[in-house]
């Protein structure tokens, strides 16, 4: 080799070497070398963050100060296996594990590890991602995810037994009913034992009502809060909850007046409200490409109107009779009050709950919510 | 019954046997009855000259509130009571707003219906 195949050649790995360097250095994962014996040769800034160790406090000792103790110390047995068998625990396939840090907290990581070995050099190469913000991320998530099935839950049970009281006040209406008439048609030619017996009749369907009404007292709350509230972030934060966890292929529009629009409500029940119908619009678009959930805020005088719309395959025409009766369910693990509990909150906020089906197709529900013009005491 | 047919009171329940039984209740009581199984029955055929109209609030497609406010949307003057099994003061209010007569909670109390229809001047 020449003299200039030389310098040329020193220069190509200058350069590479300049560039690995920097490489190393902005990576945002973590990368650790180390011999086969464990210790530590190179420990990029990535991992300094990561592991809260300067890379000489790391270079020359063994890795194993990066691990919880358990682990530490059954990884140099793994490496010695490994050279020895060939029997690959992580090298080529990754896994996550957990590391700890110079101030002795551990935290979950991804770790890859690959190997270098050529002539006179046996490294092992590890890239360490820190988990932390991911698995905190999911933690809130499905933490998110167990605030609304609570409160989903709750509330059906509270609405059921109501339910339950008003379907069962129906036949003790009627029998109310009958029981009078019969009254009527009694007279003095009435044999006594069916005049008693029929007193009897009414006295048990007495029976059955008081039972049905200390019912529909336990579940009926005190004094509500009613607070002034932007509407539009009630609904934004309410509808991004009640799309957890589906997996979530829906386009959602929110349309907002200019002005933004306060509401004098339950925050709490009109929450419960928005959940239910956008958790029905995305069930009923059921994933279909092009599934479009469009959230209107609509002002009119001294109530706000909301519109929920969905592009899903409508509504049957049987389904629509029935869609406000409490166990009317179309889904096999419904309870069926969803829409029966809404439109008992909305009615007790002074509006209705209406249903639409557009022309051109899919669902709008509507309802409206007492408006609040001076925002002087709302909650942004 | 010696009333005529201005002497009928039109009631107005979803619930069939709620319905058949008041029927039977008022007709007991000597009143004439012409029962309709939905605020829509009701629109597309009402009796002529109604003593007055009991309709249930909770209803599919049309409330009872929303079938008066139809009915005074289209000038009709006919005494309306509405019954509910839930009553509350937002259900109250707007039966006053649209000059709903009185809100009476069910099982119904059968003097306070009777009154009530007594109390509509037969026209």
């Amino acid at each position: 080799m020449s003299g200039e195949d030389l310098e040329q050649l020193h220069r190509a790995l200058r350069l590479q070497e300049a560039l690995l360097r920097s490489m190393l250095n902005i990576v945002p994962d973590g990368l650790v070398t180390i011999d086969t014996k464990g210790i530590v040769q190179s420990f990029n800034p990535s991992a300094e963050r990561a592991f809260g160790y300067t890379a000489a406090e790391t270079i020359g000792r063994n890795v194993n100060m990066l691990m919880p103790h358990q682990h530490g110390h059954a990884h140099d047995g793994f490496l010695k296996r490994y050279l020895t068998t060939g029997e690959r625990r992580i090298i080529g396939i990754g896994r996550i594990v957990f590391g700890q840090r110079k101030d002795g907290s551990t935290f979950p990581m991804e770790l890859q590890v690959g190997e270098v070995n050529i002539e006179g050099a046996h490294l092992f190469v590890g890239f360490v991602r820190d988990l932390t913000a991911r698995r905190e991320h999911e933690r809130r998530m499905a933490e998110l995810q167990a605030e609304v099935i609570h409160l989903s839950r709750l509330s059906e049970l509270g609405h059921m037994a109501s339910a339950i009281a008003h379907e069962v006040n129906q036949p003790l209406a009627a029998i109310g009913n009958y029981i009078g008439g019969i009254r009527r048609l009694l007279n003095d030619a009435t044999p006594p034992v069916l005049r008693q017996a029929i007193e009897r009749v009414a006295a048990q369907a007495e029976r059955a009502r008081d039972i049905v009404n200390s019912m529909r007292g336990l579940v009926k709350k005190g004094d509500r809060p009613q607070e002034t509230l932007n509407l539009e972030t009630l609904i934004r934060e309410t509808s991004a909850l009640a799309l957890v966890g589906t997996d979530s292929t829906v386009a959602l529009d929110l349309v907002v007046p200019a002005e933004p629009a306060f509401a004098h409500v339950d925050k709490v029940q009109i929450q419960q409200v928005v959940l239910n119908l956008v958790r029905n619009a995305v069930e009923a678009m059921d994933g279909a490409p092009g599934s479009r959930l469009t959230i209107s805020i609509e002002p009119a005088g001294d109530r706000v109107g909301i519109a929920v719309a969905d592009t899903g395959p409508g509504l049957p025409d049987a389904v629509r009779a029935r869609l406000f009766q409490p166990f009317t369910t179309t889904k096999p693990d419904g309870l069926g009050v969803g829409l029966s509990i809404c439109r008992t909150i909305v009615e007790a906020h002074g509006g209705t709950l209406t249903v639409e089906s557009p022309s051109e197709g899919g669902t709008i529900f509507r309802f409206s919510v007492p408006s609040r013009t001076d925002a002087e005491d709302a909650v942004p | 019954m010696s009333e005529g047919p201005s002497h009928v009171v039109a009631i107005v329940d979803d619930d069939a046997a709620v319905l058949e039984s008041f029927q039977f209740l008022l007709e007991m009581a000597g009143f004439s009855v012409v029962a309709y199984a939905s605020a829509h029955a009701f629109l597309a055929a009402p009796a002529s000259r109604l003593r007055c109209l009991i309709v249930d609030q909770h209803m599919p497609t049309m409330t009872g509130l929303e079938l008066a406010a139809c009915l005074r949307a289209q000038g009709v003057d006919l005494p309306v009571m509405l019954v509910t099994s839930a009553p509350s003061p937002g259900i109250e209010a707007r039966a006053r707003a649209i000059g709903v007569r009185g809100v009476l909670a069910k099982p119904l109390p059968e003097d306070e219906v009777f009154a009530f229809i007594r109390s509509c001047d037969p026209r």
